[in-house]
């Protein structure tokens, strides 16, 4: 990469990144007023039936509850720009320990889910452009259909039921079923590598292969349509009459060409599919009881745990912007125009 | 490029093939039989017992904490537990006779000191836990009279069922110094008890880990499994195919009804049934349009097909706040049975001839289970036919709370439950003007009150049971509550799982069984 070039992607990046902090704040501002809206006083979530209303005033007082909005307001932002989530008020911990302790798993899914999500759209798109017209591409395309036609909640309890209580060949539920021993980094196929437990690393893949199968292969119908479509139209382009007429071989015109071309609308539209690769994490989650976020959310949201509520997507909100500009040196990498 | 391509796609099809060979592989590692994993939906949210607030979070708690007394399995009836024996020396102080031969986990001894800064700190805990209120409703201090003795001052005289509540977690005894020494981090450093079971983990919402105490003071009662697990499953299908798979060894609390009678029919799990320790009830709201005059809220209760709503919950007829195993459980005088004409003859009666003009909404909570949304149809159904138009509207337990606080909702499904057998504490928040419900629904009568004052400072048992039974006589007169169910419990667990069982009285005391559950 030229020296230009370089420092004109670092004036891109700074760009993006200083954009992608103004969203964040402008998320954050969105969730705290959000929330507030919701009808459900969190005191009386907190105490038993009956509880005398001093009781409920001294639990307002104590959580903040009775400070002017702007107040509670300025006390959020200072607290998350200082790198201070606060206490759950249900669990009585760490929101950040909390929601770290969890983390992993989400990441651990999302990561997965993407893999597969690019092993079937992306490059089963390609070949099915490649055999445009004959029954493998009409296969491909059914394929995506039925995988976007059926959602995480059908797919996820049928093949939990087929593959782990009918046939028995998986585990059902958990994100381990052994004791995992030592914690390093709580992402557990890290640890088992550094431990050297290859048969934390075993239990691991047998329990996270279903779901993050079937949540890749909900994200794949787009992006393997896309990828038809984007890569039918590249074909057309005179660089691939040019490669073939050089005699290259229609495997190297395709994936060197073809899809590095291609790939550019295709890693706009995986950006766009983070957020909903989290919110099919959030039911995955639930039907194959793995502890991430996504459930911490949802049971923060019925208890109305502000803190954990906000805390929760303070950093699903941090995760998506920094995909976002991870996405952007993807392009830079891909797209020579990009750097230019 | 040939060569490249070929390795990534071997690869691939290497790793794809390793992680279904993984999955063959697959053993359960669970089976290991000295561990015990309980599956429950019920979150588990602490394992300090002043901060539990699901029975699932209590059963933990209570292996790992002991209380100055405990219940007898299936009766309301008090053992001995820390405490020898326990008496009334006057109307406002108990005084307590404490074991002498019981240590902490971290053997610290237990004695009246470790009595007075457990009871005295949980009460006064700035976090103003749910235990904490219920406690500090009643309590007031302790007195170290010496190293085995306590006397425990109340508020105000009376609450004759005081030693009830030395039987409830919230009252559990913890090591002083434990606890001083864990400072902030309690929940985690802090969890040290005299109970059968050892802490050793708790992940929110996720996981408590207990080991076995094989120091046990109570020889009798010592525990037969090496390790307890407890799991939170958030997706009650997800529990139900945990226990079919063997992945966990029991299953309790929350699961669709065809999931249970799948679970029935499994020949390798074992069914426990139980009573649940909740009534589910509809408050009507005394000073809003139309369920103000008494002859329509007895409309309402004639209108409501109790049988129907059988036949999609498993469950009894509730005619009471109590449970009727409970000696204070009021003898049903009158009861409501599904009577159109009737009902249509009162709201005649009340002016309406033609039904009424206008529909009540009726708030009802998916939070509670997933037969209510059934069962709040089926009512609605049932009062049209009547001629008492209804609108549902669904809202989180978070949301009726805060909507019964504000006096909000015209009528509402709602659960009721108990946290220890005194009739005072059932009572008080569901009769007794000002408090939960009354406030909430606008009602409340002074010679209620009145007979409630009288029955705090009963201890003649024979005594307390009349007036509580005619406090339960009265407000029934006046149907401010339409009984509807108590729904049945269940607790599934495999055939190599014994001696699990659900309290028949006093729900929580499921707890009891952790000591008694062995497995092959």
């Amino acid at each position: 990469m030229k020296r230009r070039n370089l420092k004109r992607l670092c004036e891109v990046l700074l760009v993006r990144a200083l954009s992608a902090l103004v969203t964040v704040v402008v998320l954050l501002t969105a969730v705290f007023f959000f929330i507030r809206v919701l009808p459900g006083d969190p005191a009386l979530v907190l105490v038993p039936e009956g509880a005398p209303e001093s009781v409920l005033q001294e639990i307002r007082s104590s959580l903040g509850l009775d400070l002017p909005i702007h107040v509670q307001f300025a006390d959020f932002m200072l607290s998350v720009f200082s790198g201070n989530l606060g206490r759950s008020w249900n669990f009585r911990v760490s929101v950040y320990a909390l929601v770290i302790e969890r983390l992993p798993t989400t990441i651990e899914l999302a990561c997965l889910g993407i893999v597969f999500a690019f092993f079937f759209g992306v490059v089963g798109g390609t070949f099915a452009a490649k055999n445009q017209g004959n029954y493998k591409n009409y296969l491909f395309r059914i394929l995506t259909l039925l995988f976007f036609a059926t959602p995480v909640f059908v797919s996820g309890p049928v093949l939990q039921y087929l593959f782990a209580v009918r046939w028995g060949f998986l585990p059902a539920t958990g994100r381990i079923g052994m004791d995992r021993g030592y914690v390093i980094t709580n992402f557990v196929p890290i640890d088992a590598l550094l431990t050297a437990n290859l048969r934390l690393l075993v239990d691991w893949s047998s329990h996270m292969l279903m779901p993050s199968v079937i949540l890749g292969l909900y994200l794949s119908a787009t992006m393997g349509r896309l990828t038809i479509a984007e890569t039918l139209n590249v074909m057309k382009e005179d660089f691939v009459l040019t490669a073939q007429a050089k005699g290259l071989k229609d495997n190297v015109v395709l994936f060197k060409h073809v899809l590095r071309n291609a790939l550019v609308p295709i890693v706009t539209a995986m950006g766009f599919q983070f957020a909903g690769l989290l919110s099919g994490a959030v039911i995955l989650e639930s039907i194959f009881n793995l502890s991430g976020v996504g459930s911490l959310l949802v049971g923060a949201l019925g208890t109305r745990d502000f803190p954990l509520i906000q805390g929760t997507l303070v950093f699903t909100i941090i995760f998506v912007a920094a995909m976002s500009i991870i996405l952007d040196i993807v392009y830079a990498l891909i797209d020579p125009r990009v750097r230019r | 490029m040939k060569t490249r391509t070929t390795i990534i796609i071997v690869v691939v099809i290497a790793v794809i093939a390793a992680l279904l060979v993984a999955g063959f592989l697959y053993l359960p590692t669970l089976q290991n039989k000295k561990v015990l994993v309980w599956g429950t939906t019920e979150s588990l949210n602490a394992i300090f017992p002043a901060l539990a607030r699901t029975y699932d979070t209590y059963i933990p708690c209570s292996a790992v904490f002991e209380t100055l007394t405990r219940y007898k399995p299936n009766t309301t009836e008090l053992l001995p537990s820390l405490a020898t024996e326990w008496h009334a020396i006057s109307p406002m102080i108990w005084e307590f006779k404490l074991r002498s031969d019981v240590k902490f986990h971290d053997g610290t001894p237990f004695n009246a000191s470790a009595v007075e800064f457990s009871l005295e700190r949980t009460v006064n805990d700035t976090d103003r836990p749910f235990g904490a209120i219920q406690l500090g409703r009643y309590f007031d201090y302790v007195e170290v009279v010496d190293d085995y003795t306590v006397r425990i001052h109340l508020k105000t005289p009376g609450h004759a069922g005081f030693p009830g509540m030395t039987a409830y977690c919230v009252t559990a005894i913890y090591s002083p110094t434990a606890y001083k020494n864990a400072g902030s981090d309690y929940m985690t450093k802090g969890v040290v008890g005299t109970g059968p079971y050892k802490f050793v983990s708790f992940a929110p919402a996720q996981e408590i880990v207990l080991e076995a105490n094989r120091n046990y003071w109570d020889s009798e009662r010592t525990p037969k499994v090496d390790k307890l697990v407890f799991k939170q499953f958030n997706d009650p299908s997800a529990l139900k195919l945990a226990i079919e798979k063997g992945e966990i060894d029991i299953a309790h609390r929350w699961m669709y009804s065809a999931d249970v009678s799948a679970l029935m029919e499994n020949p390798d799990i074992v069914t426990v049934k139980g009573n649940d320790p909740y009534v589910i009830m509809l408050p009507l709201h005394n000073n809003m349009s139309y369920t103000n005059e008494t002859k329509i809220r007895y409309a309402i209760a004639y209108s409501i097909d109790y049988d129907a709503i059988g036949a999609i919950v498993d469950s009894e007829r509730a005619y009471g706040i109590m449970p009727p195993s409970w000696p204070y459980a009021y003898e049903v005088q009158r009861m409501f049975e599904r009577n159109i004409t009737k009902a249509k003859e009162l709201l005649s009666e009340a002016g309406y001839p033609n039904g009424l003009p206008e529909s009540i909404q009726m708030y009802w909570c998916p939070d509670f289970g997933p037969a209510f949304q059934e069962i709040a149809v089926l009512i609605q159904g049932n009062l049209a036919e009547a001629g008492i138009p209804i609108t549902l509207t669904s809202v989180q337990e978070s949301t009726m709370l805060d909507y019964r606080a504000k006096g909000l909702m015209h009528m509402a499904m709602v659960r009721f439950t108990y946290t220890f057998a005194d009739p005072d504490y059932m009572c008080y928040y569901a009769m007794r003007s000002g408090s939960a419900y009354p406030k909430g629904f606008g009602y409340g009568y002074p010679e209620i009150d009145q007979l409630m004052d009288a029955g705090a400072v009963e201890t003649n048992t024979t005594k307390r049971i009349q007036i509580y039974r005619e406090i339960q006589e009265i407000f029934d007169e006046k149907d401010h509550l339409v009984y509807l169910f108590r729904s049945k419990a269940y607790l599934f667990h495999r055939k190599n799982v014994h001696g699990a069982y659900i309290d028949g009285a006093i729900y929580h005391n499921i707890a009891a069984s952790l000591t008694q559950i062995e497995k092959d």
